[in-house]
């Protein structure tokens, strides 16, 4: 049998850096590989020694699209291991300041990357040059709301500095807040008009039965920020500081990377997809609405129209932060005091990809010993495999073209935020 | 608005701190505003949009020697592929710049330096040159963005 490689240009829209080989015998898919080269083992061995207050700040610089989830998991991680228990007006702002993310990474992948794939353009430039101008334009202003949010929490739009161990440097300006929320009421018909335009994209049919699993919050709210327990579709219902003891992350050949499983081998989905399914009722009911509008059921199994998904968490977080703005009281002081204390502690929050898990232990004088941080992206990788097997199987009589195009389309379902490397992923499709 | 130095990079990626660390050597001059980004193309036009000019700065690998310096004019064209490249994530400085100019958002003048980078490791520090190089363009760009 004569084996052919055809080598194909790079996937350029996913951030980061990886690679990805589709293996055909006889007409059929016999294995997929979807390599990574991934910097949080770097970020792990870094973090090391160093004072259990730099985690924040180290772990954000891990992705430029998330920083704000690795603050969260990180800041929650060590709280834990320091005995503090961080007051709830503390951990509104927090929530707030990860609304604010979320509407940034999710606008900036549905509109910017993903949008193109659905419309036959190979890059944003293209689609705005071809008529879609001011769709493109929406999405950047869209987007501006997530960054003022950003920036006035987080002190500045891209890697936020007002963070830390025990709360906040210094709690924002009422009068600051609201002059926030008029301008986030002012979104609210782009965030509408958002959800309208992911709903008209061309979806492909296709379902997949995925294991999914993400956070649940302790007050009965649409999981974001404080991952108490993790749930799942198939019963998975346990604290989330037994993360370990229910996920493996198993070293591949194919990739310095980690990949996530359940500890009986199986692949699982964790991102917008299994928040959907699994906590639709906490979301606001303007969100549930537009989410009837755009098709979507009270389930939702096609991996495809987690653009629709992504677009209906982005208008429930300018709503969430409008509402977290409105129960807003100013608070001095800004954080709880911190003694260092050697300790374990967990944190899991939902990035907008997925769920980031991050466990620490500390020495005594509060220096970290060990640092375990587990993205989404990790997690998802064999779930991306099993997606590129099943999901093309049937379409391996279509040109090398549009099977690349749908391979690349599937993979950035997920959104995979692999930034943590850096630029290039490749494709290979083997064929006997 | 005054002009806007924008430094583009990834802090733990070697050479490519290049740019963020030009905006930082500048910290204390007057007559220009500072911002530092990863690179992602949404973010830059939205940090360019407004602006009569802009200074971005970035790493690049080209080909040439570790250190030196490419001055480029963004408003003549496309930018060079190798800007692609390096610009951290697929779509980045000069998809960033090709897109404001889509929209028409481009500043009327829109400069990138471009610092050529040896050593683009996770967890590498800056090599040599291109400190030399930092160095350089810190000392310059004040001068430069007062014509």
């Amino acid at each position: 049998m004569t084996d052919t490689t055809i080598k194909v240009d790079m996937l350029a829209r996913v951030e980061g850096e990886g690679a990805f080989k589709v293996v055909v015998r006889d007409g059929r898919i016999t294995a997929t590989e979807f390599r990574i080269f991934e910097p949080p083992r770097f970020f792990e061995a870094f973090l090391r020694g160093r004072d259990h207050s730099e985690a924040p700040d180290i772990t954000a610089r891990i992705c430029g699209i998330c920083p704000v989830a690795y603050q969260m998991s990180s800041v929650q991680a060590m709280e834990m291991a320091l005995g503090v228990e961080v007051s709830q007006p503390i951990k509104d702002l927090r929530r707030m300041l990860y609304c604010g993310e979320w509407i940034e990474s999710h606008v900036l992948h549905a509109a910017m990357l993903h949008a193109p794939d659905f419309l036959g353009y190979a890059s944003a430039i293209d689609m705005a040059n071809d008529g879609h101008a001011a769709t493109v334009k929406l999405a950047l202003d869209y987007k501006k709301i997530g960054n003022a949010i950003v920036t006035l929490l987080g002190g500045r739009e891209i890697h936020p500095i007002n963070v830390k161990v025990g709360g906040w440097w210094k709690a924002p300006k009422k009068r600051d807040m609201l002059a926030l929320r008029e301008e986030l009421m002012r979104a609210l018909d782009m965030a509408e008009a958002f959800v309208d335009f992911t709903a008209s994209l061309p979806f492909p049919d296709k379902e997949r039965d995925y294991h999914m699993v993400c956070i649940e919050e302790p007050n009965g709210l649409y999981p974001m920020y404080e991952g108490t327990r993790l749930i799942s579709n198939r019963g998975l219902d346990i604290p989330a500081t037994a993360f370990n003891d229910h996920f493996d992350e198993h070293h591949v050949k194919q990739s310095n990377a980690l990949q996530g499983r359940t500890k009986a081998g199986g692949a699982y989905l964790t991102g917008p997809l299994p928040r959907y399914n699994l906590a639709y009722e906490k979301l606001s009911e303007r969100a549930k609405a537009a989410a009837v509008r755009a098709g979507l059921g009270r389930e939702v199994k096609n991996p495809y129209r987690s653009i629709v998904v992504r677009a209906v968490e982005s208008l429930f977080a300018v709503e969430e932060a409008i509402r977290l703005i409105e129960d807003y009281e100013e608070f001095d002081p800004a954080a709880v005091a911190i003694t260092p204390r050697a300790g374990t502690g967990m944190g899991a929050s939902e990035a907008p990809r997925g769920m980031l898990f991050h466990q620490y232990t500390l020495e005594e004088d509060g220096s970290i010993a060990t640092a375990q941080i587990v993205p989404p992206t990790a997690q998802n990788q064999p779930s991306i495999e099993e997606d590129l097997a099943e999901l093309i199987a049937d379409e391996l009589d279509r040109p090398h073209e549009e099977i690349q195009w749908l391979c690349e389309q599937t993979i950035r379902n997920y959104d995979p935020c692999i930034s943590c490397a850096t630029h290039f992923l490749d494709l290979t499709i083997d064929r006997a | 608005m005054k002009p806007l130095v924008i430094g583009v990079g990834n802090d733990f990626a070697g050479d490519d701190a290049a740019g963020r660390l030009v905006v930082r050597g500048l910290r204390g001059a007057s007559g220009f505003d500072r911002a530092e980004c990863h690179g992602a193309a949404a973010d830059l036009v939205t940090l360019m949009e407004g602006r009569q000019r802009v200074l971005i700065v970035d790493a690049c690998r080209s080909g040439a020697t570790p250190g030196t310096l490419h001055r480029l004019d963004a408003g003549t064209g496309d930018l060079p592929p190798w800007l692609r490249s390096i610009s951290s994530h697929g779509i980045g400085l000069a998809e960033g710049v090709a897109l404001a100019r889509t929209l028409g958002v481009l500043p009327p003048r829109v400069e990138v330096w471009a610092i050529e980078g040896e050593d683009f490791a996770t967890g590498a520090g800056v090599s040599p040159a291109v400190a030399d190089c930092i160095a350089a363009v810190c000392a310059a760009i004040p001068g430069h963005l007062a014509r």
